[in-house]
């Protein structure tokens, strides 16, 4: 027997618009980017968007997609993101499911050993001296390959292997003389697409909007991906940046300012346009993988 | 390891047992052939830098080597903590990070107990969507958003704090007193629904029976929020806490080195920047390194404390 209170009601009705005013707050920005992104001139110079478009005009995402400048970083970051995740997940599945095995003779040693750099880093220098020292300094590797194991996510997967495989199959496994390499390749990876999506997602998104190891790494401008990319045309300088200029016709004054603010905001749209086209589809993997993080394993 | 290899080198004319180690190691040496490519991996990007935070005792020369430094001792420390940069950061980064926690947190939890009012549904799956959305939104694309909708002249953020609040038009990105509120509040909008869910979790955690019980008691639901789902949340309200308070005094460099300028260092420079723009852009190797050591061992104090005072007040600790 459930009866509402006026108390329930009250409270149900406060969290609504509450939840609705922050939902909002959360897409208006975005919103409000993909409009300006396709208003017209005369809407831009007067400033008159306000939520929908006004005015209709893809000049710019003309001008933008056929920028090479663009299409090379974004490129880059594509191949960056998928090495960099196919590498990342093959360092956190393989590490997670030696630590997932109960009576691994080095269990002990091997949980104090990822345990130590959660709690102490070397930090920024002395890093960077070792990537150079390696002669990884502006190539590839440097952006795919120290970042590739990442303990949490390991530790993400050896919880989901300990609490969805049963101990008995691994076991029944090895009884039957399953090799460990078979256990992990036939049975354990084939029962866990949750967490591969999971840890895929995780590293790809990561890669995918990270700016900062690039600019540390990488110094081609060739090789930037495309955060890099963004970072120079967005940023507080922008209208003194080279890349920006290069997208805008030097005898139309008039328009430049037009196309110079639209521009920017067809980048930020363009740039966030592969998240927004999968999120929906992928949300639950995200939304699951931080639940799984939280059970203490 | 190292006393099987020994022993497996020494005489080997008459049989032997073995010792247990060593049977798991013949037992289990295809999972340590899995495991040893990430466990190299963080051996050498983990650990090597660890040592590396020697170069903060050196004079650092690219042209030389680890093994060719100069060693100064303690002369970048000394510098460091003389120079006007030394208490200004500090500051800088633990008011940031502090705030960023308080602000965060509380409307991170408020956000959780008040989805939690919300009847499951369509509606609030979607407006959880909705709130998750910005975090994957990049930190230079949501800096790009703030310069752009903040433009004095143009922006449609600037315009309406101009209408509503007779806002000046200035450029909110120079006002050294702007930079910590436009930070935090821009964090708000990337993490609050994301760090949301977690609590989430923990409210959903909550025996049931609880609210029955409370309800029996004539608890109203404000009550119930109050006595049963905000106790029940304590455990992770804590070790979230311990996370944070360890990362105090580390706040990355990213998100603020696409905020600041020259003319907000007085309150936007923080260590994690200044490590990146003496040591990295000036070639500043030690001193850079000192800075950073510095910044490491403080966050390593500050988890380890946090973690202690917890497991002494509330018996909930995370090691």
């Amino acid at each position: 027997m459930k009866i509402k209170s006026t108390e329930d009601r009250v409270v149900e009705a406060i969290a609504i618009i509450l939840v609705t005013v922050f939902a909002a707050c959360c897409l208006y920005p975005i919103i409000y980017c993909v409009s300006m992104s396709l208003s017209g001139n005369d809407a831009i110079v007067k400033a008159s968007v306000k939520l929908l478009p006004r005015g209709f005009n893809i000049d710019s995402y003309k001008r933008v997609i056929t920028n090479p400048d663009f299409y090379t970083s974004f490129i880059n970051s594509v191949i960056y993101t998928a090495l960099g995740t196919f590498l990342s997940l093959a360092a956190n599945l393989s590490l997670g499911y030696v630590l997932a095995r109960r009576s691994f003779v080095f269990k002990k040693p091997l949980t104090v050993f990822i345990l130590i750099p959660m709690m102490f880093g070397g930090g920024l220098i002395p890093t960077f001296l070792l990537i150079k020292a390696l002669h990884m300094y502006n190539t590839v590797w440097a952006l795919v390959v120290p970042g590739a194991v990442s303990i949490w996510n390991a530790i993400l997967a050896r919880t989901f292997f300990n609490s969805t495989i049963p101990n008995e199959i691994v076991e029944s496994a090895v009884v039957d003389g399953a090799s460990d390499f078979q256990i992990f390749l036939r049975i354990v990876l084939p029962l866990s697409t949750t967490i591969i999506a999971i840890l895929a997602l995780y590293a790809a998104v990561g890669i995918w909007n990270d700016y900062f190891t690039a600019l540390i790494y990488l110094q081609d401008k060739a090789m930037r991906p495309l955060q890099l990319y963004l970072k120079e045309v967005l940023s507080i300088s922008a209208n003194t940046s080279q890349s920006l200029s290069a997208m805008m016709d030097p005898k139309d004054y008039v328009n430049n300012f037009v196309n110079s603010t639209r521009i920017k905001y067809v980048l930020i749209v363009v740039s966030t346009l592969p998240i927004m086209v999968v999120y929906p589809f992928i949300q639950k993997y995200f939304v699951k993988g931080v639940m799984l993080g939280s059970i203490k394993g | 390891m190292t006393r099987a290899l020994r022993k497996e080198r020494g005489p080997t004319d008459a049989p032997r047992r073995l010792t247990p180690l060593e049977k798991g190691i013949r037992r289990d040496w295809q999972l340590i052939l899995i495991g040893l490519p990430s466990v190299l991996c963080i051996a050498i990007f983990s650990y090597i830098p660890m040592f590396g935070i020697l170069y903060a005792f050196q004079r650092v020369s690219l042209r030389g080597s680890f093994w060719t430094n100069e060693w100064v001792g303690f002369e970048w420390f000394r510098q460091f903590f003389n120079s006007i940069y030394a208490w200004r950061l500090i500051r800088n980064t633990f008011i940031l990070n502090f705030w960023s926690l308080v602000v965060g947190t509380t409307v991170e939890i408020g956000l959780a107990l008040t989805f939690n009012e919300v009847r499951d549904g369509k509606f609030k799956r979607f407006t959880q969507s909705c709130t998750y959305f910005p975090n994957f939104v990049s930190t230079t694309v949501v800096v790009g958003m703030m310069i752009n909708m903040l433009n004095p002249t143009t922006g449609v953020l600037s315009i309406l704090l101009q209408k509503v609040f007779g806002m000046a038009p200035i450029d909110m990105f120079a006002q050294p007193n702007l930079f910590r509120p436009m930070y935090i509040i821009s964090g708000l909008w990337q993490g609050a629904g994301w760090g949301s869910i977690i609590y989430l979790g923990a409210i959903s955690g909550i025996d049931q029976t609880l609210y029955e019980a409370a309800a029996i008691d004539g608890a109203g639901r404000i009550k119930r929020i109050l006595h049963v789902t905000l106790p029940g949340m304590k455990s992770v309200i804590i070790i979230c806490l311990i996370m944070h308070i360890g990362g105090l005094l580390s706040s990355g460099a990213g998100k603020i080195l696409l905020m600041y300028q020259a003319s907000t260092y007085e309150t936007a420079d923080v260590i994690a920047t200044f490590v990146y723009r003496y040591g990295l852009s000036s070639g500043e190797f030690g001193y850079g390194a000192a800075v950073g050591l510095f910044n490491s061992v403080v966050n390593t104090v500050l988890l380890v404390a946090a973690n202690a005072v917890s497991k002494k007040v509330s018996e909930v600790a995370m090691f």
